[in-house]
């Protein structure tokens, strides 16, 4: 019950002494203001005010008469020069100047004079809830009935809300994405949930610089993908963990995101050996590859591959549809002679073989290590 | 005018021992300037502790005042209250020929002192402080929502800020009226 604001006219030393019982507890000011509040009414002490009290009795002035009509007027943080408030808002991190935005439009000019760069953004959203990390400072918000609960780590209370979970994580990371000059060295998003409305989701064109995308559908990665600023993004690696359908990689391909992007890493996607040539123009990419035909397409995924002018090195996960162990076979169709002892690393068989590029000084480094049964990891890299 | 006399204890100069550095070149006994703020009290401070303050250095460096003149001529800072001048000099005494630790603890935790001490700091251009002071503010609003930034720092929000600038502006107004109103009085 909150007291009316008669009582609290009359009675200023029952105010004092409830901010004095919480120093004597040395609860810490922000929480001292707000049990203050959720007690006695939100309306019955401003901040500043109860702020002055708690530092006096912190201070040991236990006077609960002392007349402050003597006190000069207190300067605050608008009355500092932007210089100064430049300098103070310089210690605060992305989040917290992203936050500034929100209190007032003069505060929100200094913070936008900071480019915002976030280090690293992770986003997994499933059918109950969405939770992640902005700078590795978790959120988690999960359903609750017909609302939301919000977990933070640094706040031992949940807070409660009647909006949906995905409403409220959308309004949690606007805050911070949809700030102006916004940028992330890298996104990991893992949409785990193909129904759900992803509209407004991030701010388009995003500033991404690399992205993981882990999607249930081919339009949700698409979607993502094409949300990211394609001048902006390098590198590029989608998942299929959980997918319900096999990537359509032509889809994906058609992007200006992926014709972009400086390097890639698919999963597997149905690609077969002619099928590379779309990575023409990477300086690394990795993908997998299927083929029926090891001895026909080996030699042809080699010359391919030699003719990538940007190319430094490229990772192929090789899938090998018939009996034979992929890696001999992979290392058969490049010409080299299998050694009777295979070299063993960390317990698997591993096989470098070089090519050299004919009419150049160029050669590629195949290094070849036994996965499984059917695949069979192949490292190439251009040495120049 | 009162005055008080601070860091005098700190600031004698020590007896040469057997330091050979020492008795090749004889110490120099060390000055003292004097400053006051807004409250007309008068602090003693050593020119080394004053070293911290660019502004008071280079006031102070082509001076050659004897004890006497300097006791005579304090320096003026009417723009800083008295208690935030005492911070300051305290700060520069404890400080005085020491390397600056990377954090001060020893900072006001009530902002607005804090706020004042800023200004103070920055009008006197001491770096060091500046920077645990700039420091200390940010670390006030560490995780809090916009909510709490603006209660925590008094932030207006843009109504209160619109409110404020109209009701300033029909004050002036009316503040103009007034003088025309006077001025036209004169004139008949």
């Amino acid at each position: 019950m909150e007291l009316s604001s008669d009582f609290i006219e009359k009675n200023q030393h029952f105010l004092k002494s409830c901010i004095l019982y919480e120093v004597l507890r040395k609860k810490p000011i922000m929480d001292s203001y707000r049990t203050f509040c959720d007690t006695v009414g939100k309306d019955a002490m401003e901040y500043p005010d109860f702020e002055f009290w708690y530092y006096q009795f912190y201070h040991g002035n236990r006077d609960l008469d002392y007349d402050r009509s003597a006190d000069p007027e207190p300067k605050t943080f608008v009355d500092m020069p932007v210089v100064l408030m430049t300098k103070i808002v310089e210690y605060l991190n992305p989040v917290e100047r992203a936050r500034l935005r929100y209190v007032n439009h003069a505060i929100k000019a200094v913070a936008d004079s900071f480019p915002l760069v976030m280090e690293k953004i992770e986003i997994v959203v499933n059918q109950f809830s969405m939770y992640g990390t902005l700078n590795k400072k978790r959120f988690e918000f999960f359903k609750k009935g017909s609302g939301s609960t919000l977990y933070e780590p640094m706040s031992s209370e949940a807070e409660e809300s009647d909006k949906c979970f995905m409403e409220k994580g959308i309004e949690h990371l606007a805050l911070m994405l949809k700030t102006p000059k916004f940028q992330a060295n890298h996104l990991s998003l893992n949409i785990l949930d193909e129904t759900l409305n992803l509209n407004d989701f991030l701010p388009i064109p995003f500033n991404a610089k690399s992205v993981f995308i882990n999607g249930r559908t081919t339009n949700q990665v698409v979607q993502f993908l094409s949300a990211m600023n394609p001048g902006h993004l390098e590198s590029i690696n989608l998942f299929d963990g959980v997918s319900r359908e096999t990537l359509n990689y032509k889809r994906v391909f058609k992007t200006d995101q992926i014709k972009q992007a400086k390097s890639v890493e698919l999963p597997f996607m149905g690609m077969k050996a002619d099928d590379l040539l779309i990575f023409s123009h990477y300086k690394n990419f990795k993908c997998h590859l299927k083929s029926e035909n090891t001895l026909e397409d080996v030699p042809r995924i080699r010359d391919i591959i030699a003719t990538f002018e940007k190319l430094q090195s490229c990772e192929l996960d090789y899938h090998c549809v018939s009996d034979c162990v992929p890696i001999r076979v992979f290392a058969m169709a490049l010409g080299e002679e299998i050694p009777i002892e295979s070299l063993i690393k960390d317990r698997h068989m591993v096989i470098i073989h070089r090519y050299q590029i004919p009419e150049s000084n160029e050669c590629l480094e195949f290094k070849m290590r036994e996965d499984n049964r059917y695949h069979c990891l192949v490292n190439i890299v251009k040495i120049r | 005018m009162s005055s008080t006399e601070q860091g005098t204890s700190s600031a004698a100069p020590a007896e040469p021992t057997t330091a050979p550095e020492s008795a090749a070149a004889p110490e120099v006994p060390e000055s003292f300037y004097y400053v006051h703020g807004k409250d007309k009290v008068v602090h003693k401070v050593s020119a080394g502790a004053l070293q911290h303050s660019a502004l008071i250095h280079g006031m102070i460096s082509n001076l050659g005042y004897t004890e006497e003149q300097a006791k005579a001529n304090p320096f003026p800072f009417e723009n800083i209250d008295g208690d935030i001048l005492q911070m300051v000099v305290d700060w520069c005494n404890q400080h005085k020929g020491k390397p600056t630790p990377p954090e001060d603890t020893n900072l006001p935790k009530q902002k607005e002192k804090l706020f004042d001490l800023v200004l103070a700091v920055n009008y006197l251009e001491i770096k060091e402080l500046l920077t645990y002071c700039c420091k200390q503010v940010a670390m006030m609003v560490k995780g809090k929502s916009p909510e709490e930034i603006r209660e925590i720092w008094m932030i207006p929000t843009d109504a209160e800020d619109e409110a404020a600038e109209k009701e300033a502006k029909k004050r002036a107004g009316k503040e103009a009226a007034g003088e025309t109103a006077a001025a036209a009085g004169d004139a008949k």
